[in-house]
């Protein structure tokens, strides 16, 4: 299985996907062989319909990503980029994002990125192929973001490409030859969609226990918000009562050193990577974007996933699913019960509820540093940024987890908006204290050394549990017999900055946050399945809470714990043939054995003191 | 000193009095004192901490005289104040001596800001620098640089400590906070005597309670036997679940343990009665206390039910028998599910008995035994 996977990986990663239909050639941008310093961004899939290559050079423009492309023919081709001006819902000035496109190293006459602020084809004219095999680049004028889905060329001078959603999917099918039937990638006991802490964790956790699990990743690398892509670092406790040995595994894994923002070093990528490529029950597929399922009755037979960089599709199936997500994908796909925003006080009787349910949830970060260098480090003084002045501007050297953006915003379906918010007023920012500000003068030599891209969510949606945990529980310390996982960070839920919500009404980025201490409280196992998927289990951000209650529960050290959990259930459910409900129903003596043992190493000292949070219990 | 400074010193003086009266076991009244231990810091200095009493043999908290050399960068000087703890080993305060004020870097004084800087710093449990490294704290940086620093401190630390003076803040704090807290919490346990016993039943902390359940022996958990029904009914969090795992055997066997936890059970959470029922496994003697465990099996499956059935499998020859019939029916009520060994012990149980051997039929013809 082994080298299934590896084959698999090995063939997603060599690929260059082109194709050619009689005389229109389609080029994904994230199959090309060389992406240069490019990156390929997956996280709006569902917005804009592809994974697609981004030159986020924070003001240097990147190296070009080039391919060869093979023409039936050679001579007039006519040339269609589809792309957006990112910045121009925010600004009339030139647009941030410019790239060329180079043919055998030419550039042909258009500066692309500079037009719609929403995805479409931009017309790139007449272009002479003059060989069979060409090579074609993009070649970035700004490292300000500038952003590419895909390329056509067609000789026809009637060709006109498609850009609605489904219809464009059909087409870019139909080019690439992608089947409309996914190729099997096998069949397991338990699959799990997700590699941040808690998919992660699930997939060990399951694993050890003599399960076969198949691991489905979006990114090429694991750890969602805590890997080097999001860097945000672990919190909360392990080790706790009532399951003291719940959290060894995220012992295990988890980075040894705390800090937001941090070199990227600090978020040890490899050391999850490896943890999960030394378990023989695990079948990890990176750079996997699961969008389907199939259903039979209320049951998931099957999740369908697209490779982010070749597009090709795979079909998994098995007789029990986690969503750990983050989102609740998977389960919102196989229609499970959900909630988002704010519930009203009278719907679980929580004293800091809102009166009026709303649709609040708390923000995205785009987090930043930078770094000091020997000789000044200029930044262009950008003219599409938002206004900053000395009140609006902040001089620092790094943006940690309150430079949090989106709060209100659906963070499910307008999430690009979003994260290229967050990383304007970071850009917005940096060129005011670069170029204006009365401190400029220290900043002289301090460069952007890094901006997230992926943008770290703490909530879009929970899915219905058969308990939905809220505040009363964790204030009262109502307790229940199903406790799993021991949450211990205070209810912590996050608001716009006050003063900054001043300054920018429209859209503050800056956010402040309310705590609530309490005891660890153990999270009922009922709240870590759906209500109506009969067998799909959960770990994450979207487990079945209230919004108050996910100010607790969202830290990714418990969430890790979750994982632990839910990987135990699935060996639990493969022993009894059962479901997740009926593991709480007849068979929860068993996983309570399982935690009281834990699946990690006990032996290693605790490494996870950082960031422990306030409790009640010390 | 101008007119504001001296207010605010007066404010300052103020809150420290109120603080020092308010505070449960500060050193109030203290009529004795005498050495208690010693302990070497992380620099290998000698420390000698003295134990202090109220009424001669009430133990009220401890000090001690701290003398350290702090280096600074380049630059290395002496610190001198004392340190308070309280009976826990929880660092309370500290006094400097007239004429040895505290100073940073360059030898300038600490500011009254300074002062209530390390105040602050050295109460508090989790400093940001809490897992770094002495070598970690500073980043260094080149001469000609816009700060003109030869380190400059971290940022993750820089709000809690003084600047030009982050190692005597480090240093302090491993001292209040070191070795120390756990050689005070043993020495305190030598001093164990009803009043203090009393006395620290009485805070109503938490930290506190959990500290005494783990320490006190069996006499003197029969004699505060009322104080720790009280923190079993009345806490929050797992402390109950704690005391239960941490009361002596002979305690738990007790009958009068056992008879005052009939009111007690069923209102603790199921994570205290699980541990309740896990001590109380060979050493049930209380048939008012077994009726409860009996009529709180579940239907759903649990280890809280494993247990109880373990337990009445266990009891046979220590409980009326009566006992048993209430067991058995209640496992026929619910429709517990019995797996493989439960059933074994089951019929173990009821092998000698015409009565039980009756439910066990029941058992088998609602397909409830294996």
């Amino acid at each position: 299985m082994k080298t299934l996977t590896t084959l698999i990986i090995t063939l997603i990663l060599s690929q260059t996907l082109w194709a050619k239909s009689k005389e229109t050639i389609f080029v994904e941008a994230e199959s090309f062989s060389n992406t240069g310093g490019w990156v390929i961004d997956q996280q709006f899939i569902n917005e804009m319909g592809s994974p697609y290559l981004m030159a986020h050079g924070m003001g240097i423009p990147v190296k070009d990503a080039e391919t060869i492309v093979k023409f039936p023919k050679t001579g007039k081709y006519y040339l269609f980029v589809r792309t957006k001006d990112w910045a121009a819902q925010w600004s009339d000035a030139e647009a941030p994002g410019r790239f060329q496109v180079l043919i055998n190293g030419k550039p042909v006459n258009k500066t692309f990125g500079t037009e719609k602020n929403d995805w479409d084809w931009i017309k790139g004219g007449e272009v002479e192929i003059t060989q069979k095999e060409t090579s074609i680049a993009l070649h970035d004028l700004s490292g300000f973001n500038g952003r590419c889905d895909a390329l056509i060329f067609s000789a026809d001078p009637e060709f006109n490409p498609v850009n609605e959603l489904n219809a464009l999917t059909a087409y870019r099918h139909k080019m690439l030859g992608i089947p409309d039937k996914p190729k099997n990638a096998g069949t397991y006991d338990f699959v799990v969609v997700g590699g941040g802490m808690g998919g992660v964790c699930a997939a060990i956790s399951a694993a050890r226990l003599g399960v076969k699990v198949a691991l489905i990743q979006n990114r090429p690398v694991l750890g969602g918000n805590n890997s080097s892509e999001v860097r945000v670092h672990l919190g909360a406790r392990i080790k706790q009562d009532p399951w003291p040995n719940l959290g060894n595994l995220v012992n295990e894994i988890g980075p040894e050193r705390g800090g937001n923002a941090q070199p990227k070093d600090y978020y040890e990528d490899d050391k999850k990577l490896k943890a999960v490529l030394a378990e023989k029950n695990i079948t990890l597929f990176l750079n996997c974007n699961a969008d389907g399922v199939e259903m039979e009755g209320n049951k998931i037979a099957a999740v369908t996933a697209q490779s982010i960089i070749t597009g090709e599709r795979f079909i998994f199936k098995a007789p029990l699913f986690a969503d750990c997500t983050g989102d609740g994908t998977i389960g919102v796909l196989a229609g499970a019960d959900f909630m988002q925003g704010r519930e009203s006080r009278d719907v679980f009787g929580e004293p800091t509820a809102p009166e009026v349910s709303d649709n609040l949830t708390m923000g995205a970060s785009v987090q930043w540093f930078s770094n000091k260098k020997e000789k000044p480090a200029p930044f262009p003084d950008i003219k599409w940024g938002i206004e900053m002045n000395e009140e609006k501007s902040h001089a620092l050297t790094r943006g940690d987890w309150d430079w949090e953006t989106g709060m209100g915003v659906d963070q499910t379906k307008d999430f690009e908006r979003v994260r290229d918010y967050g990383m304007l007023v970071v850009f917005s920012n940096w060129s005011y204290i670069k170029n204006h500000s009365s401190v400029k003068d220290k900043f002289a030599n301090e460069q952007l050394q890094w901006v997230a891209f992926i943008a770290g969510k703490r909530e879009t949606r929970r899915l219905v549990g058969d308990y939905v945990l809220n505040e009363n529980d964790l204030r009262n310390h109502t307790v229940y017999p199903d406790g799993t996982a021991p949450t211990t960070w205070t209810m912590d839920l996050h608001y716009p900055h006050p003063e900054n919500a001043e300054l920018f009404p429209d859209a503050p980025f800056r956010s402040i946050a309310k705590h609530i201490e309490i005891y660890p409280y153990p999270i009922p196992f009922r709240c870590l399945y759906s209500k109506n998927v009969d067998n799909l289990l959960m770990a994450g951000r979207h487990i079945s809470v209230s919004h108050v209650a996910l100010g607790t529960t969202r830290l990714m050290r418990t969430i890790g714990m979750m994982g632990e959990v839910i990987g135990m259930a699935a060996s639990v459910c493969k022993k009894e043939n059962t479901t997740p409900r009926g593991i709480y129903n007849n068979y929860f003596a068993q996983m309570e054995k399982l935690m009281d043992k834990g699946v990690g190493d006990t032996s290693l000292p605790n490494k996870q003191t950082y960031n422990l949070g306030g409790t009640l219990k010390k | 000193m101008n007119k504001n400074k001296l207010t605010s010193s007066m404010i300052i003086t103020l809150i420290a009095v109120i603080i020092l009266l308010s505070s449960s076991f500060d050193i109030r009244f203290i009529n004795k004192s005498e050495p208690a231990f010693h302990f070497l810091t992380e620099d290998s200095i000698n420390i000698e901490v003295i134990a202090l009493f109220e009424q001669d043999s009430v133990l009220s908290g401890y000090k001690a005289y701290v003398f350290s050399p702090v280096c600074e960068d380049t630059t290395c000087y002496p610190v001198e104040l004392e340190f308070y703890w309280d009976v826990l080993g929880r660092f309370q305060r500290y006094e400097i001596f007239p004429g040895r004020e505290l100073t940073k870097l360059d030898h300038k004084p600490f500011t009254d800001a300074d002062y209530k800087t390390l105040s602050k710093l050295l109460l508090n449990n989790e400093p940001a620098f809490l897992e770094m490294k002495r070598e970690d704290l500073v980043v260094k940086v080149k001469k000609d640089t816009v700060d003109g620093y030869t380190g400059a401190t971290i940022a993750a630390i820089k709000n809690e400590v003084i600047a030009g003076a982050v190692y005597s803040c480090y240093t302090l704090w491993h001292i209040a906070h070191g070795i120390v807290a756990d050689s005070i919490k043993n020495h305190t346990q030598k001093h164990f005597n009803q009043e203090l016993l009393k006395k620290l039943f009485d805070s109503g902390e938490i930290e506190v309670a959990y500290y005494l359940t783990s320490r006190l022996n069996e006499d003197q958990c029969f004699t505060f036997l009322p104080e720790i029904q009280k923190l079993l009914s009345e806490s929050g969090g797992f402390l109950a679940q704690h005391i239960l795992d941490q009361l002596p055997q002979k305690v738990i066997s007790s009958e009068s343990f056992q008879n005052s936890m009939v009111s007690i059970m069923p209102n603790l959470d199921y994570y205290a009665q699980k541990s309740l029922l896990q001590r109380l496994d060979g050493t049930l003697t209380s048939d008012k206390l077994g009726k409860v465990l009996a009529e709180s099996i579940e239907p759903r499956g649990s280890l809280h039910n494993e247990l109880i059935i373990e337990i009445f499998c266990d009891n046979k020859s220590q409980l009326d028998p009566e006992l048993y019939q209430t067991f058995l029916q209640q496992l026929l009520t619910k429709q517990v599910m019995l797996n493989k060994i439960q059933s074994e012990n089951i019929k173990e149980l009821v092998k000698n008995d015409k009565q039980l051997k009756v439910y066990l039929k029941n058992l088998k013809q609602k397909g409830l035994v294996q």
